[in-house]
């Protein structure tokens, strides 16, 4: 049977090798898991679903029809209509748009640099850097977050906006200076990839560029999405804040991971060997933290999109025009609306709770498989 | 490995200096934006002569530095001699522990009577669920280790999962229908129960009644499906370890072992997770008590927000950090204690 | 099962009930010290002639204070007005009435006295059997500090200047110009003499609402948590306040105007309306858009206790008139007339709303049934579009709807008009939603171009809806609308004494306006409750005015 260490190739021309063995293993191990890959094929269809809305969808999500309002499902209106005659199925599937964007959007820009970024850092620096991060991240994370987030909401809103307004009216998807960093970006990747599998994907530093470029990419991708989909600038700058917040949980667990990877033989064999910290943070640290921040991700993606919904309640999230699962819910969550016209509520219930337990499923999946286990 | 105890010293004396700086922040953005506290009262009625003189009453036309000793105590002035500055002192926080009155939610009333009660109201539900989710927790995460392969293993952990991944906001409308509106067993919403006199005011210990079941539920199942993955993680890490197949040759009783084991394992972890649960506590969950109508702090919090009473805002953040770094505090001293391999200084020379 | 979690659950078991005690033992020593609210003790009969008797249960919003100088939202009006009185008051169908005076001044019982230099002094009797709830007699000395403190700066009161600015006086005291106010004269025990600027019909009005309402001076000075147990002259007295869970009411029995006949009246503050009153812990309960049309269907069992009424209230959309596009009348018209009311009304409100088609609405002296503001006719608005200044819809700006509110969608009706200008006049219109606060500033200072509002009126005058939105000159004025023969008309109907002539003049004002449109009325505002059949006497005044006190219960 397996046993719980990593495998070690027995060749390696560095000491601190990323293997490909347990990514695979891992993989393998996923797919054998039936729930894991159920909760695989519903998130594909979600993103899917949401990514082709203007397609997919059988009806305009804005066309109204005031002679057929809060109408139970019929053939013409599988989910049925709200109150102003919209078709709810119609809704639903772009309110997965708005939701895909957004959370992809804020969990790469937004969580992942903060957390990770910050851990990696505080966890190998240690000493005064070490206690500036945490004690700066415990002065943030002790702030309740539904009153800040409302106060900050009421306050930096219209700055924001403003903001947000220049930006797309000075820059936009057809500028050539966009299409030209895009270009260098998918071309650092490519050169990035290509490098890497020559050198017999030995080389750390190859795959580090790749991340990078990818990462850029996401970014950029995710930041112009975000901005070209009306309303939900809103809710990036709560995220925003949000992760301003609340990354110091993500940063404390890698910090710990880092803490014990710091004093294992392969990175004080490559320090002594004169390895610099951005080498050894990409090479060493990173590739065995990234478990942790898969999981991590995957988790938080649940949360967030539970979250949305809290906030767009409250007024703080996604606002009108955009669809969003906040809103949908926003109508008809009240005791009067669910007697009388439950379906209001149910199906968009059903659709968002499957989302959600999908992600939740697929992070203790992903959970179960990384992290090395008896058995 | 530095000493524990000059370690605690070190950790705590950090804490004024962030609860000030947290405060000082939640202070500047309450005085932010095109809005204040005086526009909020006024809504319509937009007579700016009024509010100009309300708004020179409560200081607020005064440098936000003066607006803050004034919240702590201080009531600074300028004076033409040397020192320039002097400083009288007042109720404040610092000085007489006076939180101030609200503003725009109960106007007049002591924050501190305010907020006392609804404290005491919220960590009812709060203790309950933290109860339910670690006894819960612990006994599925267990069982399901045990029963890893068969069905039940992810049919447990699933469900749970399940559970908690339905907004709270949508499930709880459900509930009230089933159990209150079309059963009758649960009472029409609100909050009731044996009544105690806790100074400000009576409140109702509802954890005492019915009362308690739905808030309870509400918010024990996130918890309860959060520990026991972790529980089973552990208990399944533990299984696989030399020292119980060693155990298990010598024929020593396998739960005993197992137990002791699994304990000291998810201690690390189940520590971190009651840290975070603790603040979770004080904050009190809003959705909840705001469809089910309790009278807690989570709702008291937004609603403070939403019409900018900056004195009760302040409190708030006052006490939900001042718990929130002990908590903090308490959890990085146990992770030393429990796993000595981490060290806390620099890189090693 | 295993001892080790045995063990872990036992010692946390222990912790959660350790701490539980320690709480209880800490709370429960704690001192009953000021804090506490207390019953009134009323020496002698505790049952007054009339016979008071019996629990009404009640659904409550949760005020923001009790105390009446300082509210101004008609959530704490409620309880206000029943705890406290003032020298006048007005019944439930919003006729002045006399309450700790004899009788309302007037002209010819000599109350009232036009002075030489234009000011008008009023001549006040109090009742002798007027007292406060502790017994004090209510003289004119206590009037008129009563008075002072309500325009005293640290009283914080944002609304003294409204209310009580007529008075001689009151502005210097407010601006800190004076200690007293000059216009207020007790001249005996009981005699009150309050002299206002100018001759103004309305004045009287104003001293029903709770700014000039009676406080006990000494209490309030002495006692800094007064508010808990306030000694006020109304026919109820305050008995429990417990944020976010109920206010109690008990009655005072020796209420100069009669006894209530209900004993005492429980305000439910948290909770769902129709789930309490279906399990029979409510008496009274609100109907919800959504319940509506279930409950006005002659079959459910429910359709008996359902009662409604008219509010004065309404909702309205304002154009701005001095931003693009809207400065042009006929932008102003077209968008009116694009937006079809009655579909609105049947499709989203079950016709549960009645259309408003005029601006003074029903329940005021010069409330015109003819009256009425552009109807629905979408080929004109397109046709009024073309021939404005920017030549239909291509030639219109960027154009956006604000509107106040903190969830997460506008109001299904602002969706609807919004699609409205849509399909009909092919103008995309943005929704902008802003937290009320930021929402009225904005308002305020003309940032944007339309927004949604509604008015809910304080007292039943025209002036408190037309010269107050409407007059060039008036700060309330939210959307800029200037026009020198409207000022004229509401200017002369403000002082204007003879009833008819002032109506006359209102309605041609309005008349004006509507033409003009820079507010577009949309629905006025009606009640729908659900009343049990043992209460008698419910009445739903159309402003917040009290009414307990009429009420009874049979069983």
């Amino acid at each position: 049977m397996d046993t719980a260490a990593v495998q070690v190739p027995i060749e390696s021309e560095e000491p601190t090798q990323q293997p490909a063995g347990p990514w695979r293993l891992a993989l393998r191990r996923l797919s054998r898991k039936k729930l894991a890959v159920i909760a695989l094929v519903l998130i594909a269809a979600f993103y899917l679903m949401g990514l082709f809305a203007p397609v997919v969808a059988p009806h305009d999500y804005r066309a109204q029809d005031l002679d057929n309002t809060l109408a139970g499902p019929s053939a013409e209106h599988i989910f049925g209509t709200d109150r102003l005659g919209r078709d709810q199925l119609s809704r639903v599937i772009w309110s997965s748009r708005t939701t895909i964007i957004v959370t992809v959007a804020t969990v790469m820009a937004g969580g992942l640099l903060l957390s990770v970024g910050l851990g990696l850092l505080s966890g190998y620096m240690g000493g005064r850097t070490d206690t500036a991060i945490m004690r700066s991240g415990e002065a943030l994370g002790s702030l309740p977050a539904l009153p800040m987030l409302i106060l900050i909401n009421a306050t930096m809103r219209d700055r924001f906006r403003g903001w947000v307004d220049t930006l797309e009216n000075n820059f936009s998807t057809d500028d050539p200076a966009f299409i030209i960093t895009v270009l260098v970006l998918t071309l650092l990747a490519v050169i990035g990839v290509v490098a890497w599998l020559r050198s017999s994907r030995q080389s750390g530093a190859w795959l580090g560029l790749v991340f990078i470029a990818m990462f850029f990419m996401l970014v950029i991708w995710g930041m112009q999405a975000v901005f070209a989909t009306a309303g939900a600038s809103d809710y990036f700058l709560i995220f925003t804040a949000l992760s301003l917040f609340f990354w110091v949980g993500g940063a404390r667990v890698i910090r710990s991971q880092v803490l014990a990877l710091r004093e294992t033989e392969y990175v004080i064999a490559a320090q002594s060997m004169g390895a610099g910290t951005w080498r050894i943070v990409t090479s060493h640290l990173l590739p065995n933290v990234m478990p942790i921040i898969i999981v991590g991700v995957s988790a938080s993606l649940g949360a967030i999109a539970g979250s949305e919904i809290a906030l767009t309640f409250l007024g703080v999230g996604v606002h009108d025009p955009s669809p969003s699962f906040g809103a949908l819910i926003f109508d008809s969550a009240s005791i009067v609306t669910v007697r009388n016209h439950p379906h209001l509520l149910i199906y968009p219930a059903i659709i968002v709770g499957m989302m959600i337990f999908s992600f939740n499923l697929l992070g203790d999946a992903l959970n179960d498989v990384l992290t090395p286990r008896a058995r | 490995m530095q000493g524990l105890f000059p370690y605690v010293i070190q950790r705590m004396l950090w804490a004024p200096a962030i609860l000030l700086f947290v405060s000082f922040g939640a202070f500047a953005i309450t005085r932010l934006g095109p809005v204040d506290t005086v526009d909020v009262i006024a809504g319509e009625r937009a007579d700016e002569e009024a509010k100009e003189r309300v708004r020179q009453e409560l200081h607020l036309d005064e440098p936000i530095i003066e607006q803050y000793a004034l919240y702590l105590g201080f009531d600074v002035d300028r004076t033409s001699s040397f020192p320039f500055i002097e400083v009288d002192t007042v109720d404040g926080v610092l000085t007489t522990g006076d939180f101030g009155k609200s503003v725009s939610i109960y106007r007049g009333f002591d924050v501190w009577d305010i907020i006392w009660p609804r404290m005491l109201v919220s960590i009812q539900p709060g203790m309950v669920a933290l109860f339910f989710s670690f006894t819960i927790g612990t006994l599925v995460g267990v069982n399901a280790a045990l029963r890893q392969g068969t069905w039940m293993d992810p049919a447990a952990i699933g469900s749970f999962l399940f559970f908690q991944s339905i907004p709270v906001l949508v499930s709880l409308p459900f509930l009230i229908l089933i159990f209150v509106v079309q059963l009758g067993w649960l009472p029409a919403t609100g909050w009731g129960g044996p009544e105690i006199d806790v100074g400000p005011q009576e409140i109702a210990l509802g954890i005492f009644s019915l009362h308690i079941i739905l808030p309870a539920l509400a918010l024990s199942l996130p918890g309860i499906a959060g520990v026991a993955r972790l529980v089973r993680a552990t208990t399944l890490q533990v299984l696989g370890e030399d020292y119980v197949r060693t155990a298990r040759a010598k024929g020593l009783p396998e739960p005993s072992v197992v137990s002791d084991h699994v304990v000291r394992n998810s201690l690390l972890p189940l520590v971190t997770v009651i840290g975070l649960s603790l603040t979770a506590l004080l904050e009190g969950a809003f959705f909840v008590e705001l469809i089910l109508g309790i009278p807690g702090i989570g709702q008291l919090g937004v609603q403070a927000a939403q019409s900018r009473d900056y004195n009760v805002v302040l409190a708030l953040v006052i006490i939900i950090a001042a718990g929130f770094i002990i908590a903090n505090v308490i959890t990085d001293i146990a992770y030393t204690i429990i796993d000595p391999r981490i060290r806390l200084g620099g890189p090693s020379d | 099962m295993n001892r080790a979690i045995l063990v872990i659950m036992g010692v946390m078991a222990a912790l959660v009930v350790g701490v539980g005690v320690l709480v209880v033992i800490l709370v429960a020593s704690g001192d009953d010290d000021d804090g506490t609210t207390q019953t009134q003790e009323t020496p002698g009969e505790d049952d007054g002639d009339g016979g008071s008797e019996g629990e009404l249960r009640l659904r409550g919003g949760e005020p923001i204070s009790l105390d009446p100088h300082i509210i101004q939202d008609s959530t704490s009006a409620v309880y206000v007005v029943e705890i406290f009185g003032g020298l006048l008051t007005l019944d439930p169908d919003l006729v002045i009435q006399p309450d700790l005076t004899t009788e309302i001044p007037t002209e010819e019982n000599g109350g009232k006295v036009v002075n030489d230099d234009g000011t008008v002094t009023f001549t006040f009797t109090l009742r002798e059997d007027a007292l406060f709830h502790d017994r004090k007699p209510v003289t004119a000395e206590i009037v008129k500090q009563s008075l002072e403190r309500a325009a005293n700066p640290a009283t914080l009161s944002l609304v003294a200047e409204f209310f009580l600015g007529d008075i001689v006086g009151v502005t210097e005291k407010l601006r800190g110009e004076a200690d007293e106010i000059s216009g207020i004269e007790a001249i005996d025990e009981t005699t009150l003499a309050i002299t206002i600027d100018r001759d103004l019909p309305s004045f009287l009005y104003k001293l029903t609402y709770p700014t000039a309402f009676v406080i006990d001076p000494a209490q309030v000075e002495s006692d800094e948590n007064w508010t808990r147990r306030p000694n006020g002259t109304g026919p109820y007295k305050l008995e429990e306040w417990r944020f976010g869970e109920h206010i109690v009411l008990e009655a005072n029995d020796n209420y100069h105007l009669g006894a209530p006949h209900v004993q005492t009246v429980r305000y439910l503050l948290a909770g769902s309306s129709i789930t309490l009153y279906e399990a029979g812990e409510l008496d009274v309960a609100g109907v919800a858009l959504d319940d509506l049309e279930r409950i006005q269907d002659p079959a459910d069992p429910l359709n008996e206790d359902y009662q409604s009424g008219n509010r004065l209230s309404m909702d309205y959309i304002g154009f701005n008139t001095l931003n693009e596009p809207f400065d042009d009348p006929l932008v102003r018209e077209a968008f009116a007339r694009a937006i079809d009311k009655e579909q609105i009304a049947s499709a989203i409100y079950q016709d549960a709303i009645p259309i408003a088609n005029s601006i003074l609405m029903p329940g005021l002296a010069s409330y015109d049934e003819t009256a009425s503001a552009p109807t629905f006719d979408p080929e004109l608005a397109v046709d009024l579009l073309e021939q404005s200044t920017y030549g239909g819809a291509d030639g219109l700006p960027p154009i956006t709807l604000a509107e106040s509110g903190t969830g997460a969608t506008s109001g299904p009706g602002t969706s609807a008009i919004v699609e409205m200008w849509r399909t009909n006049l092919g103008v995309d219109v943005e929704v902008q939603q802003a937290e009320p606060a930021t929402f009225f500033q904005d308002v305020d200072r003309g940032v944007h171009q339309m927004f949604t509002l509604g008015w809910i009126m304080d007292y039943p005058d025209e002036e408190d809806i037309l010269n107050i939105h409407f007059d060039s000159e008036s700060p309330n004025n939210n959307t800029g609308y200037s026009d020198p023969q409207v000022d004229d008309l509401l200017r002369e109907a403000l002082l204007e004494t003879d009833e008819q002539t002032r109506i006359d003049l209102y309605r041609q004002a309005e008349d004006r306006i509507l033409a003009d449109v820079p507010w577009f009325p949309l629905f006025f505002d009606q009640f729908h409750v659900l009343v049990k059949p043992y209460v008698n006497d419910y009445l739903i005044p159309a402003a917040i005015v009290p009414r307990l006190r009429f009420i009874s219960l049979s069983e």
